[in-house]
Formats: structure tokens, C-alpha cells, sequence
């Protein structure tokens, strides 16, 4: 039966508030993508990457009433780390290895999956993973384990265009979500087991054509590079594997840089080997580095510094200040003037060991283990990748953090073979008795009666003027869930037991908890629709959205 | 694999490491006869009082019946002198006093943030939410005795070769 003309309007009127068929993403909605709360712009939910949302319909007094609302299961296995985009109703999310799916945000029904086929030459240290994708205008960028860049269409699923960015024979990834600032299209690039010379770089984000690059291991006759002994540099490491953020007004985008190589043997690397464990500030339109702080000098850990930077405007000492704060893997939280790279203060949040302290400038006063004994935090870190979060109403810092976990450090010559491992030693988890079970990346069995003897996950609320600790939510396990914080004072965090937690983001209070099963491992977004607030989430193989009863 | 350039009395060495099943105790124990080796299990040892093989015995200690897979003669002959020294912290035994006065004592098999689960010293299966616990007091010594001095050399080596023995179905 043919439909009438009005109920044909009608219709497409629905069309395009159900399907957000205007969702234009420009680069003047992502500079203020705070302002439009109902969505979630950027893999930190905006540049300043506080992971901080306005939304308050949920907020302490009415959480307790959340219910599901729909549940997304992912098609493969293996640790699902992906941090969805919303936009206008669509949310895109990426599953293992290289999948796209544009999914209904109110019903979790699936418009359309892109899939990608990665070249049987990738290879990656840790898993499958990836963290999600950018948007710019109604194009979708991915960044794939072999370490192409691939737009897609947003609303076909279509690739648009497809660049090689790094030779994954040589043990070059990525599985970071980019970032897209002005034109260009940002992604770092992966493979610190592998004795790659890492590197950042940009491209223009209607043709894919190279508008720089970044090496974070300089060569000669670069900055940095007197940091470096011999040829070390070339294999120097230097990873990048989570999503910059960015200072409008500075025009600099600041990126985590990982772990040298070898990971593990110092000795194959002497010197300070810039700019591995550090942050590095780069012009968002030429690559040019403005500035950087290393966090941890010639590490023999691992202690990669591959965190997300937030950024905050805080009053320091009476001064309005651009500050950057930082948890970083090596078990110390630095607050930055984000200007210049100065650091204004630091302390350790975990047990540490492997230093004594922060000098003036922020360096570590390096205090090696004898060989066989403990080192603080152990190889995992005190933190990770994990996100962190900022809230704006109770100018706290939070961060997942391990707790009491300790790593028995060795080191050992390794050759250099082209795509080969080059760890050069390793760690070994520090347990009460001999070959005990130690924790390990992501959750392996469902059973856990051992990791109160060997770590355990902590949310903590730092005050960043003082480094102190306002309040800590410990978990039994360990945890590898990001954070996210709302105008509703709340803070949603989940962890390896597969608990979706809300806090009061001002006491740590356990406001609201539903055990989803599966593992935690990134971090939870909220997003609005019709005037209703959402909070989405990943636990094991299910995303799961959330909402108020009706 | 790359090949290795290994002096012989280094390879001797790697080899007996890896005969030795990867013990880096390296503990030398006498393996006896597992007959009267199992005759010591199910008597004068009384392990059966807490252990079980294959289907017989208690559920309150862990389960024996594919021990000899995973354990060297060294390992289990340092199980039988000294428990605690080996003992797991899957394996250590809960004390758990509940708010309402009642005690569960038992093996700890899982644990989360809010809940415990335990088989108890009765063999129940027990899911026990964290708010209702008073106290839980996970023991770092094992309730195991020594059999240092209970046993003579040749009925420790019969008890050794009997798990040993133990394959699993």
C-alpha cells in the first residue's frame, strides 16, 4: 500500500532524529565537545581527555535505580578494550582485531560491521587489541594491528582509503583509537617488544597523505638524541599505543611515550634513551617537538609512560596554571605546567622501590634492586593504560592502581632479529611461595583465591595540589577498567571480577554495583538521548548499556 | 628455536633440570614402592581423612588423583615434611567467623570484592556474601602435620612412589 505524503514526512522526520543522519562531526564540535555532553566526541570524551561528562540526570541519590537497558555481544574472544564514540544517537565501537560496528544507542541493534583483514605478517605482544576509533565530519578512522590507517565511510561502513603506515614484519602495530585535530588524522605507533624506533604521525583526513611524522627515538643531528649510545637507537622502542590529548589554545598535543628497547636490559641501551617514558609535546599542525619530561631515565622495568594526559586549568599556589596530570606506570603522580614541561610536584601513590624519590626537576633518584629481589610496582606497574579521570566539581584526580604488587626483575643480552621479541630479560611476579600463581595481563580464569597474597586493584581519589590521597575503593582483584566521572558526582569504574561499580566521586561510597562477569578492561562512557542519560560499558564479550528505571 | 651453544656439563645440567620437571629446588627424593604406599595413604598416613583419591576419602583437602602429573618425587616428599613450605595460597585454609556468631572453617576456592565461596569442613559448598562476615582469616600454615618423625625413610619413599603413581583418569 503506498504511504501518504504526510506520513512520509512523518517518517523521515523519525529517520533523522532516530538516525542521526546530520551527524556532522567538525573539528569546531570536537574543540567543544564538553558542551554537547549527550555525546562522547573522542576516545576521552573530549582534548582535555578528563573523562569527565556534564550529564547529572544520574546522579547519587537515584543510581541505585539503574537497569539494562541492552546488551551488544562481540563476535570473537579475548579482551575487549575498545572505548566507543557516540555521536547523535550512533555509537561506533571497534571489536578484536580490526572489526567496525555502527550500533543503534538506544537499542544496541547493529546498522552495519566493517571488517578488516589484517595481514598475516602483524604481529602484536599482547593480544588483539584495540581501542576504538575517531570521527571527523562522516568519516571513521581506524588504526589496525598492521598498522594501516583505514577511513570509513560512517554511514556505510565503506573504506574510503587505506594507508600503510609502518611494516608489521618488523613488529610495527597499532591499537591505539586516533585523534583527529583540525584536518589531520594523529595515531602513534606500536611495537616496543620489538626493537622498533617508534614514531607519531599525521594525515590529512580526506586523502590519507602523510602531513608529518615524529620520530620519539631521535636520530643523529636530533634533539635527544646525545641520550643515546652506538646504534641502541635504532632500536630504541619508543611506542605509543593510547590516544594523545590536545591544548587548543597552546596548539600542542601530548603523547605517552613507551618503553625502550631492549625492554628489559638496560645495559644494551646507556644513557637516558629520550624520549622513551616520557610525555612529549608536538605542534599540532608541523610535528615539531616543543617540549618533553621523562619520567623514567634508561628504565629497566617496562615502565612504559603510554597513560593518557589530563589536562586541567587549576589554581596552583595562587596562580591560574595549565597543569597536566599524570599517574604513571612507574608508581609516581606528576602534575605538569603543560606550557613548558616544568614539573610543579610528584610523589609516589604506590609502594616504590626501584627510587627514592623526586628531585627538584621531577627526575627519579634511581635506586636499583640487588638482582633476585623485589622491585615496587612490579612490571604491570602501579598504573597502566587504563584512563584515568578528573572532575572539575571535586577537583580530584582518580586512577586504577595495583596495589602490593611487586615484580622480581632480570636482565640478559638479547640480538636484535628483525620482527623477533627483544625483551632482553623479564619479570616475574613476586608470590609468597615458590611458583605460586602470579597475576598476569588479563584475566585467564574465573577462579581467584590468590591475588590477596600478591595485589589487588585500588580506585584512588588524589587532590593533585598535594598528591594526597582523599579516599580509596580497594577491589579483591586486580583492575584494568579506565574511569569515568560525572556532573552527577558519580565515578563508574568496573575491574577483572567483572563488577560495574558506582562511586560517590566524593567519598569513594559504594553507591550502586551489578555484576556483569566478564573483565573490566576500559573505560565506561555516558551519553544522552531524548532526554534520557545512558552509561555504557564492556565486560567480558557483552557492551552493555545502562539507564534510570522508567 | 635458536640452537644453543652449551658447554656438556652445562647441557647435562638443563637436562636434568628438565627431567626434574622444572623443580628449581632440585630436592633429591628416594622413590619407594607405591603399594605399601598406598596401604600407608589409606592407614597408619590417615590422609585420606582429609584428601581423596579417585572417588574415596574426604573433599575438605585437596583432591590427589592426578597429583603424580604435576608434582616432582621432590616436590611431594617436601609436602610430606614440611606442608606449609609448599602449600599454595589457593590451598590455605579459612577461618571464617560470621556476623550472626556461626563459624565456617574450609578451603577457600574463590574470591571477589563483595563474596567468598568455600567448601567447608562439612564438604558444603558455601557462597558467602562479604557483609555478613565478621571476620575472615585466611591461614598462612597449612593444617597438614609433618610426617618428619611419624614416617621411617622407607615408608616416606613407598608414600612418594604411591603419588607419584597417581595419573589422573
Amino acid at each position: 500500500m503506498p504511504m501518504p505524503f504526510r506520513a512520509k514526512v512523518a517518517a523521515a522526520i523519525v529517520l533523522l532524529a532516530c538516525c542521526g543522519l546530520d551527524a556532522q562531526v567538525t573539528y569546531d564540535r570536537l574543540l567543544r565537545a564538553a558542551d554537547e555532553p549527550h555525546n562522547w566526541l573522542t576516545y576521552s570524551g573530549g582534548y582535555a581527555s578528563q573523562r569527565y561528562s556534564q550529564l547529572k540526570q544520574i546522579d547519587t541519590s537515584n543510581v541505585r535505580n539503574l537497569e539494562l537497558k541492552w546488551i551488544l555481544p562481540n563476535q570473537v574472544f579475548g579482551a575487549w578494550q575498545s572505548s566507543p564514540l557516540v555521536v547523535d544517537g550512533i555509537m561506533y565501537v571497534t571489536q578484536r582485531p580490526n572489526d567496525v560496528l555502527a550500533v543503534d544507542a538506544r537499542t544496541g541493534r547493529v546498522f552495519w560491521q566493517y571488517r578488516y583483514t589484517n595481514s598475516p605478517e602483524a604481529r602484536v605482544c599482547c593480544g588483539s587489541n584495540n581501542r576504538g576509533v575517531a570521527m571527523l565530519g562522516e568519516t571513521l578512522f581506524l588504526a589496525t594491528l598492521d598498522a594501516h590507517l583505514v577511513a570509513i565511510d560512517a554511514r556505510t561502513g565503506r573504506p574510503l582509503w587505506n594507508i600503510a603506515v609502518g611494516d608489521p614484519s618488523l613488529g610495527y602495530s597499532m591499537t591505539l583509537a586516533p585523534l583527529v585535530v583540525k584536518d589531520k588524522v594523529l595515531v602513534g605507533m606500536g611495537g616496543g617488544e620489538f626493537g622498533i624506533r617508534g614514531y607519531i604521525a599525521a594525515f590529512d583526513a580526506r586523502t590519507g597523505k602523510e602531513a608529518w611524522r615524529f620520530h620519539t627515538i631521535p636520530g643523529p643531528g636530533e634533539r635527544g638524541h646525545e641520550s643515546w649510545s652506538g646504534d641502541a637507537w635504532k632500536t630504541g622502542g619508543g611506542s605509543v599505543w593510547v590516544t594523545p590529548s590536545f591544548d587548543p589554545a597552546l596548539n600542542l598535543t601530548y603523547w605517552g611515550i613507551g618503553n625502550a628497547g631492549p625492554d628489559w636490559n638496560p645495559d644494551q641501551r646507556p644513557g637516558d634513551n629520550l624520549f622513551t617514558d616520557s610525555v612529549i609535546a608536538l605542534d599540532a599542525d608541523t610535528g615539531e617537538l616543543r617540549w618533553h619530561f621523562q619520567f623514567t631515565p634508561n628504565d629497566a622495568y617496562d615502565y612504559d609512560s603510554v597513560q593518557i594526559a589530563v589536562l586541567a586549568d587549576l589554581n596552583w599556589r595562587g596562580t591560574p596554571t595549565k597543569t597536566m596530570m599524570w599517574a604513571n606506570r612507574n608508581g609516581f603522580f606528576y602534575v605538569l605546567d603543560r606550557t613548558n614541561g616544568r614539573f610543579l610536584r610528584g610523589n609516589a601513590f604506590v609502594k616504590v622501590n626501584w627510587a627514592s624519590g623526586l628531585d627538584a626537576t621531577g627526575r627519579p633518584i634511581q635506586t636499583p634492586q640487588p638482582e633476585g629481589q623485589p622491585t615496587w610496582p612490579g612490571n604491570q606497574g602501579g598504573t597502566n593504560w587504563y584512563s584515568p579521570s578528573y572532575s572539575p566539581r571535586t577537583e580530584l584526580f582518580y586512577v586504577s592502581a595495583w596495589e602490593g604488587y611487586a615484580s622480581i626483575f632480570r636482565k640478559e643480552p638479547v640480538q636484535y632479529v628483525p620482527g623477533r621479541n627483544f625483551g632482553g630479560g623479564g619479570g616475574r611476579v613476586l608470590t609468597p611461595v615458590p611458583n605460586a600463581p602470579g597475576v598476569r595481563i588479563g584475566r585467564a580464569t574465573p577462579i581467584n583465591n590468590w591475588t590477596d597474597a600478591v595485589g589487588h586493584g585500588t580506585v584512588m581519589a588524589i587532590d593533585p595540589r598535594t598528591g594526597d590521597l582523599k579516599w580509596k575503593f580497594e577491589q579483591y582483584d586486580v583492575t584494568d577498567s579506565g574511569i569515568l566521572t560525572t556532573a552527577g558526582d558519580l565515578l563508574f569504574t568496573g575491574g577483572r571480577e567483572g563488577y560495574f561499580h558506582a562511586l560517590d566521586a566524593r567519598t569513594g561510597a559504594l553507591l550502586w554495583k551489578t555484576a556483569l562477569g566478564g573483565q573490566i578492561v576500559n573505560g565506561p562512557i555516558t551519553f544522552a538521548l531524548d532526554g534520557k542519560q545512558y552509561v555504557s560499558v564492556i565486560s567480558g564479550n557483552s557492551l552493555v548499556t545502562f539507564a534510570l528505571r522508567e | 628455536m635458536p640452537p644453543f651453544a652449551l658447554q656438556p656439563a652445562e647441557l647435562t645440567g638443563v637436562i636434568a633440570f628438565i627431567r626434574a620437571g622444572f623443580d628449581r629446588t632440585a630436592i633429591a627424593a628416594r622413590v619407594g614402592t607405591p603399594a605399601p604406599g598406598r596401604a600407608l595413604f589409606e592407614g597408619k598416613g590417615a590422609c585420606a581423612t582429609c584428601h581423596r583419591v579417585n572417588g574415596a576419602g574426604s573433599r575438605t583437602a585437596p583432591d590427589l588423583s592426578d597429583i603424580g602429573a604435576s608434582r616432582t618425587a621432590g616436590a611431594l616428599q617436601q609436602a610430606l615434611l614440611d606442608p606449609t613450605s609448599v602449600m599454595m595460597p589457593i590451598n590455605r585454609p579459612v577461618r571464617i567467623v560470621l556476623k550472626d556468631g556461626k563459624t565456617v572453617v574450609g578451603r577457600r576456592l574463590n574470591e571477589d570484592t563483595y563474596t567468598v565461596q568455600v567448601i567447608d569442613d562439612r564438604e558444603r559448598l558455601l557462597s558467602i556474601a562479604k557483609t555478613d562476615i565478621a571476620r575472615l582469616t585466611v591461614e598462612t600454615a597449612s593444617t597438614m602435620p609433618s610426617y618428619a618423625g611419624r614416617l621411617t625413610p622407607e615408608e616416606l619413599s613407598d608414600l612418594v612412589a604411591y603419588l607419584l603413581s597417581l595419573k589422573g583418569a
